[in-house]
């Protein structure tokens, strides 16, 4: 009876337009629900028995990639209820403890974000000690450098929009400490500040670069990067 | 592909065809030697979901019982003491406070690390000239590659080192201090 | 010598001009898309001055060996025995605010540990210069003090100090 109902629904018109494959029982239709699928695509059909084993990559690039949806999901629904002034910002952030749900969504995107450095981090250093970075995959290996310095870049700049003295302080000496780069230093502080010091210019540069510019960057590498990993031979060696 | 495949099947040259190996399975698999593969949908989808589940749920976990710090409204007048960089620099700071260069420690090293990070995979390869091979050997350290996984751990264990002291043992005016005290 | 050996120039062909000029003319464009991006981007100078110049208050005011913070100025004034000498209270190193320590008589920054002397000299700590010194002047028996542009200065010297 149970299998009547699912068999009706998987063969049924909408169904069949949505995923295209019906209940996948054979292995020809578990590889087409692989193939013909946009978010599963990415995902060889078959895989070695061994690159399944949790000790095989500890799981840390597909952690640092899910924390990162964390982010933007959490983080698109943060902009909602801020406001990138000097004059409004710290008091939006106070009156997320006042919205319902305000509190867990500005942690989640705190601790996810201090996640994802951390996760990426050790990606790195699961990637270097296993040799993973030897050709084909070198590029790979510097794309991943690439995410890594993105993923820093980011936290950075989400750091000053709460506007309380942790972030104007963090910003000013992390500011300061690029006017000793040789011959161009001033002029850097300045294009990332938008003026002498950390103000107002500051602040919407830094909410510009954290919410809209980066992310994209850092997307598209993304992207890029799993390509690769996929055009390079998987995870787990030639398929 | 080619060689391992010669290893399995070995081919009679009088013969145009031969008996390939009769192996479990549900789908006949052609030009392809037996391997220790499964499929994805079932095997890989169950255990993605599963490890998404499982972060997504200790984050917010951690999120309902750790509130993220938000401190007094900034204020250009004042410096709070200590004045410490997000965790991630502590290690940084650290290092800008033991000399009167920041550029050093600042700029120098980390774009040096970052070029070193870079061009790992170019110089971890196999030797085919003279040079190549003292190179090698001074920056690699052979097939094993002690040195580069020598000063792998080094740096590693340098940046922990000086990320917990920077974010832990340092209190007011950056002196030095016991977390537990 | 260019005599013995005739230096035949191939005239350019047209394809080849063609091609360069194409490639001149991207990279024209390239060029100019990147700097005007940077260019737009370039922070304005702010029109609006902030009120540098400040009254400290009367010379009778000021003990000797004294040093008077003015937080909302972020400026520190000393007053030694000739005279007057105003200190920015940004520290030179990475622009932290730094405090002053009537117990130990120093000047204490909280971000990376520096103490200065009472005349704005490096004790201990990495900064590259003592504090910066701002102009001051005295008007009709007031103290008055221009934060326009600190100036950096090597070391402590007696001629730093305004005499009243």
């Amino acid at each position: 009876m149970k299998k009547r109902i699912l068999q009706r629904i998987s063969d049924s018109a909408v169904w069949r337009s949505i995923f295209r494959t019906g209940i996948p029982d054979t292995d020809l239709k578990r590889s087409m629900l692989m193939f013909h699928n946009f978010f599963l695509h990415i995902f060889p059909v078959k895989m070695k028995r061994h690159g399944l084993q949790f000790s095989y990559t500890f799981c840390l690039g597909g952690i640092s990639c899910l924390l990162f949806i964390v982010l933007t999901i959490t983080g698109i629904l943060l902009m909602f209820h801020y406001t990138p002034s000097i004059e409004r910002a710290y008091f939006d952030m106070q009156a997320l403890a006042l919205i319902f749900n305000g509190k867990i969504l500005r942690n989640l995107h705190r601790w996810a974000a201090h996640g994802m450095v951390v996760t990426v981090f050790l990606h790195m250093v699961r990637v270097f000690y296993t040799r993973s970075y030897r050709p084909p995959r070198e590029f790979n290996w510097v794309i991943g450098i690439g995410l890594l310095i993105l993923t820093l870049a980011l936290s950075y700049t989400g750091y000053l929009l709460p506007w309380d003295q942790l972030a104007y302080w963090g910003i000013t000496v992390g500011t300061t400490i690029m006017t000793y780069t040789p011959f161009i230093g001033n002029y850097v502080r300045f294009f990332l500040l938008g003026a002498d010091e950390v103000g107002h210019e500051a602040l919407l540069r830094f909410y510009v670069v954290h919410c809209v510019e980066l992310p994209l960057i850092i997307g598209a590498l993304m992207a890029v990067h799993f390509w690769r990993v996929r055009k390079d031979g998987g995870i787990s060696g030639l398929l | 592909m080619d060689k391992n495949q010669d290893k399995v099947f070995v081919k009679d040259p009088n013969k145009t065809y031969g008996l390939m190996e009769i192996v479990e399975g549900t789908s006949p698999m052609v030009e392809k030697a037996p391997e220790d593969t499964v499929d994805t949908f079932p095997h890989y989808i169950i255990l993605l979901t599963i490890c998404s589940l499982a972060v997504t749920f200790a984050l917010l976990l951690i999120s309902l019982f750790f509130d993220a710090p938000l401190e007094d409204l900034a204020n250009p007048l004042i410096t709070p003491n200590p004045g410490k960089a997000p965790w991630y620099f502590t290690g940084i700071q650290e290092l800008i406070h033991y000399t009167n260069k920041p550029v050093i420690p600042a700029i120098i090293i980390p774009l040096l690390i970052i070029v070193w990070l870079i061009l790992i995979p170019y110089i971890d390869r196999k030797p085919l000239t003279p040079f190549a091979s003292l190179f090698n050997r001074i920056f690699i350290g052979g097939e094993k590659r002690r040195i580069l996984i020598y000063l792998f751990t080094l740096f590693i264990f340098g940046a922990l080192i000086f990320t917990i002291i920077g974010s832990l043992f340092r209190g007011e005016n950056w002196s030095f201090v016991l977390p537990w005290k | 010598m260019d005599d013995k050996t005739p230096v035949e120039k191939k005239p350019i062909s047209r394809r080849r001009l063609i091609a360069y000029a194409w490639i001149g003319a991207a990279a024209i464009v390239i060029g100019e898309l990147i700097f005007g991006t940077f260019a737009f981007l370039w922070p304005r100078r702010k029109g609006t001055k902030v009120e540098t110049v400040f009254i400290v208050g009367k010379v009778t005011d000021f003990k000797v060996g004294e040093v008077i913070p003015f937080r909302k100025e972020r400026t520190f004034i000393l007053r030694t025995e000739g005279g007057f000498l105003a200190m920015s209270a940004i520290c030179p190193h990475l622009r932290c605010i730094v405090n002053w320590n009537e117990v130990l008589k120093k000047f204490e920054c909280p971000c990376h540990g520096v103490k200065f002397n009472r005349n704005g000299e490096v004790l201990e700590g990495p900064p590259p210069r003592p504090l910066d010194l701002y102009k001051l002047q005295i008007v009709a028996g007031n103290v008055v003090v221009d934060r326009v542009s600190p100036i950096e200065r090597r070391k402590f010297e007696s001629s730093q100090v305004i005499k009243i």
